[in-house]
């Protein structure tokens, strides 16, 4: 089955499919401007009046556009004599949302217009071009189109245990390297004794680790990585939380793949302090 | 290039609308093939191969869930990128060149990925978020600024405002849950 836009010639009309070409038509404007620029405008009311004003629901044009009008029933211009408005060209003003005359038409001496025929076209419109790009409900899963082939979409995240952290879907880009989600990016936690762990995997292809941590004066504390990073870590920041009484300074000891260590140093107490003192951080890596 | 959405009409003789069908396929044809793969390509049909947005929407789509919507709106006079997935401003996340709101020395910016940050450089405790937080503070981090000595130390982070000791000049970073 292939499409065939230069059908159908004069020899091929089908003389019985009238309402289903109708239908498709009519259908496929309608569907196709639900995200898109709509393929033709239809025009609603007409007037017998010079000039000529057209009423075309959110038209969207600016006064000095251009239009060219199709298949209005009823009214040929009165000047010059005789012409038809159809298949004319004419600069249009707009007067508001939903009409615009055309400048030098005269369609007064007409007898009728056929409510609801004709349309339009007009080089301002951005034809093929999206208005949005929505869709109707989440993927269940990722797409993994082969290589070099993309796909934008949306989904429903859910975790490797399953568990669903949100109702609403978000937005996801997958290529052939990896599945990057755009929106509301999905915090792990860890507890532990030592402190919160909290992780994400962001669409840059960087993780990002921070958290709460309890050290003790002048012993180091490991942060072994609830998801290590897989090739190369950035940078680590810890900074101390307030302790009184008490003045400590809490370094980054070694970083890997896998684990941050880090010391605390008391300098007010120099004996050491069993009480744990406290610290934010943050690891950065790929 | 003309469409006709509204014929053939049930009057219409058939063979007097030959030219309109033609100029309707033809013109399907052609605006489709604008961002996405031509219907008469091998293979593919229907598949986008890129994006153009004709202008920027003037407010959120608000699709009632699970629809979603990407699309563009004016942010500062330029169209920005962005995703809503419910029928509430809030639902609704830029994705492109975020807003940044700028307090003297002091920055803050809501992020798309459910998260939103304050950093920037205070010589007084406490510091005022520029954008102020509504869920969980994940961290917050100091370091002096210029030649100080002194170590300074978080005290207190709530939603709006985080105060350290001792005083000094010190650049901080909060990340909290948007």
């Amino acid at each position: 089955m292939t499409y065939n836009p230069n059908t159908p010639q004069p020899f091929e009309i089908p003389s019985e499919s009238q309402s289903r070409f109708l239908d498709n038509f009519l259908l496929f404007n309608q569907y196709f401007s639900q995200d898109h620029v709509q393929l033709g405008n239809v025009i609603s009311n007409a007037t017998l009046a010079a000039p000529c004003v057209i009423t075309s629901v959110a038209h969207g044009l600016a006064t000095g556009n251009t239009v060219t009008v199709y298949d209005i029933t009823g009214l040929l211009g009165n000047t010059p004599t005789p012409w038809s408005i159809n298949g004319s060209s004419f600069t249009i003003t707009v007067i508001d949302a939903n009409t615009f005359s055309l400048d030098g038409s005269n369609t007064t001496l007409e007898p009728t217009y056929l409510a609801g025929t004709g349309n339009f076209s007009s080089a301002s419109y951005a034809y093929g071009y999206h208005k949005q790009l929505s869709m109707p409900s989440p993927l269940l899963g990722d797409p993994s189109l082969p290589a070099p082939q993309a796909s934008l979409y949306n989904k429903i995240f859910r975790s490797e245990a399953g568990t669903q952290p949100s109702t609403k879907a978000d937005l996801f880009f997958q290529n052939s390297e990896m599945i990057s989600q755009l929106t509301r990016l999905f915090m792990k936690t860890k507890t532990t004794a030592a402190g919160i762990q909290r992780f994400i995997d962001t669409p840059w292809d960087i993780s990002i680790k921070f958290g709460y941590l309890k050290t003790i004066d002048s012993l180091t504390t490991t942060v072994n990585f609830a998801e290590p990073f897989s090739t190369v870590v950035y940078g680590a920041i810890i900074s101390p939380i307030f302790k009184d009484p008490g003045d400590y300074i809490t370094y980054v000891v070694s970083l890997s793949l896998t684990q941050a260590v880090f010391i605390s140093y008391n300098s007010a107490i120099p004996a050491i302090n069993a009480s744990p003192l406290q610290n934010y951080y943050i690891v950065i890596g790929k | 290039m003309p469409y006709h959405p509204n014929i053939p009409q049930s009057t219409d003789d058939p063979s007097q609308s030959q030219q309109d069908l033609l100029d309707n396929f033809t013109a399907i044809q052609n605006q489709f093939l604008v961002n996405h793969v031509q219907l008469t390509a091998g293979g593919q049909q229907g598949y986008h191969t890129q994006v153009w947005f004709k202008s920027p929407l003037g407010s959120n789509p608000g699709l009632t869930p699970p629809q979603t919507s990407v699309y563009t709106k004016n942010v500062a006079g330029t169209p920005e990128l962005f995703f809503q997935n419910g029928t509430l401003s809030a639902n609704a996340f830029q994705l492109t060149n975020l807003v940044v709101t700028t307090v003297g020395t002091r920055y803050g910016f809501v992020s798309p990925w459910g998260l939103t940050f304050n950093m920037g450089l205070a010589t007084t405790s406490p510091i005022n978020f520029s954008v102020p937080f509504t869920g969980t503070v994940y961290t917050a981090l100091l370091c002096n600024s210029g030649v100080s000595t002194t170590v300074p130390r978080v005290v207190t982070v709530t939603t709006t405002q985080l105060t350290y000791s001792p005083a000094g000049s010190v650049y901080y970073l909060v990340v909290a849950k948007t």
